[in-house]
């Protein structure tokens, strides 16, 4: 039994994080209608930008963490503002925007290579003996992390489904052009969802940043596997993607039980493979209806 | 209240209305009618800023919309309900209505809402459920309400009766014609010329972009738009 509870507790550690990521992927694919990859710079850099405060500035840990998210959302805007709006402005193709994305999140790794060099970085937080929660050994960090990631979610979905802001971005991710007609400035929603959505890479990113250490190649894997998981659980659709996160988490995790250790990547990506080719859609996900023309 | 001044337009390169001049006065209940693709739901669309405007202008209360967004326009009192029964159907029906009165102080929105479930008692029992769960014609009095939220000074419809069966269309434009009586100016685009003419004010005949003939209810009587869009 402890062993099934450890290995479950380890799918929710991973799977809060995946889902964290992912469901910044789905809310910017709602509103921008492409994956956009440079997501994972938001999660890189809250890291550093945090580690730096924290560390080198010696700011409060929890101030630190603060400016961290921040920085990830103002980095989210500025990209979504200077490179795909004007691509989306002269109607370039998805897969235009997706190798664009690519390359922003290219370009930001190699600027934090840059100022902060190749050595993994640590927090430095005193090593901690895991704690017995039900019948697992959890570290206080990874407590924090399964704690926090529902914390996080409930606060989304009040912010999505109780408040006017909420619904009517839900609304714009709906059918854009009606959203403009009921006097929804559309522009402002996409700005919202971008900080919002890299805000969360942001927060996971920190997460991850505290658990492990810091690295300036960290967020391929977290662009990766958020990016599975939004696609397990139906891009475009949060509480799906969320799902999804969880899910991916628990596979992997409870995969490696049966199969060596070193294939918990091979077991979510090919998860995700089969997604891809039975249902592209997703678990919860939904096909889109058209918006009219003419 | 509304006037479309010379107006060419249409979507990217491609051009459809040409030269369209259309004026509405206060209380109008005008149709657009023509074949299709003959660009009357392209005039609708312009009227709020949703297609390219090669030139030409839009006014709206003797105010010149050609540089104001969408949204802003919605603003100065102008309701719009799409072609093709357009509802948010992931959204439930009520938060369907609340969006039609996106940032209006909340007091007024309950208040709208409790008038337009007066209006179209049948989607009260429905208030809970996704749009996309309701029937074409619940969806086009969705619609209808939704754009009525802001209580708007001039309303555009996009054929409202387009899909519909020929009791549901009665009642739409039975409401159309209500809501006019109440003081709303109204301009429709139709197919359905015949139930269009019958309780329009004014009308605009639509061929290639142009405006071809314009005139009131007595448009019927002519024999070019009798053989053409009535069918005798």
């Amino acid at each position: 039994m402890a062993v099934w509870a450890q290995l479950i507790m380890n799918g929710l550690i991973a799977g809060s994080i995946y889902a964290l990521m992912a469901a910044g992927f789905s809310l910017m694919f709602a509103l921008q209608r492409f994956m956009n990859i440079a997501h994972g710079s938001s999660y890189v850099v809250a890291a550093f930008i945090a580690y730096t405060f924290a560390v080198i500035l010696k700011f409060p840990m929890w101030i630190s963490f603060l400016i961290g998210i921040l920085a990830a959302a103002v980095l989210g805007i500025l990209i979504n503002l200077i490179i795909f709006q004007p691509l989306q402005k002269q109607k370039e193709k998805n897969n235009a925007l997706l190798l664009s994305s690519f390359g922003v999140f290219l370009l930001v790794e190699a600027i934090i290579l840059m100022v902060y060099g190749a050595d993994v970085k640590s927090f430095g937080l005193p090593v901690k003996v895991g704690m017995d929660v039900l019948g697992a050994k959890v570290t206080p960090v990874q407590l924090v992390i399964i704690c926090m990631a529902p914390v996080i979610f409930g606060l989304l979905a009040l912010f999505l489904y109780k408040t006017k802001t909420g619904v009517a971005l839900r609304a714009t991710a709906d059918n854009e052009t009606i959203a403009k007609t009921m006097g929804i400035n559309v522009r402002f929603m996409t700005y919202l969802t971008t900080g919002l959505g890299s805000a969360l890479g942001g927060v996971a990113g920190i997460l991850v940043a505290l658990e492990q250490n810091l690295e300036h190649s960290m967020g391929m894997m977290a662009v990766l596997k958020g990016l599975t998981a939004a696609i397990i659980g139906g891009i475009g659709n949060v509480p799906a993607a969320i799902l999804g996160g969880y899910l991916l988490g628990l596979a992997e995790n409870i995969g490696v039980w049966y199969v060596p250790s070193g294939y918990k990547d091979a077991i979510g990506f090919g998860v995700f493979i089969l997604f891809l080719l039975f249902r592209p859609q997703g678990f919860f996900g939904e096909k889109r209806r058209e918006e009219a023309s003419g | 209240m509304l006037e479309i001044k010379n107006l060419d337009a249409g979507y990217d390169k491609l051009q459809i209305l040409r030269n369209v001049s259309i004026k509405l006065k206060k209380g109008d209940l005008t149709i657009i009618i023509g074949p299709n693709g003959s660009g009357k739901s392209t005039t609708v669309k312009s009227v709020f800023g949703l297609t390219k405007r090669f030139k030409g202008a839009v006014l709206f209360e003797g105010k010149n919309l050609n540089k104001l967004k969408t949204h802003e326009r919605v603003r100065l009192g102008i309701g719009y309900v799409p072609q093709g029964r357009l509802v948010f159907d992931t959204l439930t029906v009520e938060e369907n209505l609340e969006m039609g009165g996106f940032g209006l102080p909340t007091e007024e929105v309950e208040e709208k809402k409790q008038e337009m479930l007066k209006l179209f008692p049948l989607l009260e029992t429905k208030l809970d459920q996704k749009a996309s769960f309701l029937s074409g014609g619940q969806q086009q009095m969705l619609s209808i309400a939704r754009a009525l939220m802001r209580t708007p000074k001039l309303l555009l419809l996009d054929e409202p009766s387009l899909g519909l069966d020929p009791k549901t269309q009665a009642h739409i434009f039975q409401i159309v014609k209500r809501i006019n009586t109440e003081g709303v100016t109204v301009m429709m685009v139709e197919q359905n010329a015949h139930q269009a003419l019958a309780i329009c004010k004014k009308a605009f005949v639509i061929e290639n972009g142009r405006v071809a003939l314009s005139g009131g209810p007595s448009l019927a009587k002519k024999k070019s738009v009798q053989k053409l869009y009535l069918g005798g």
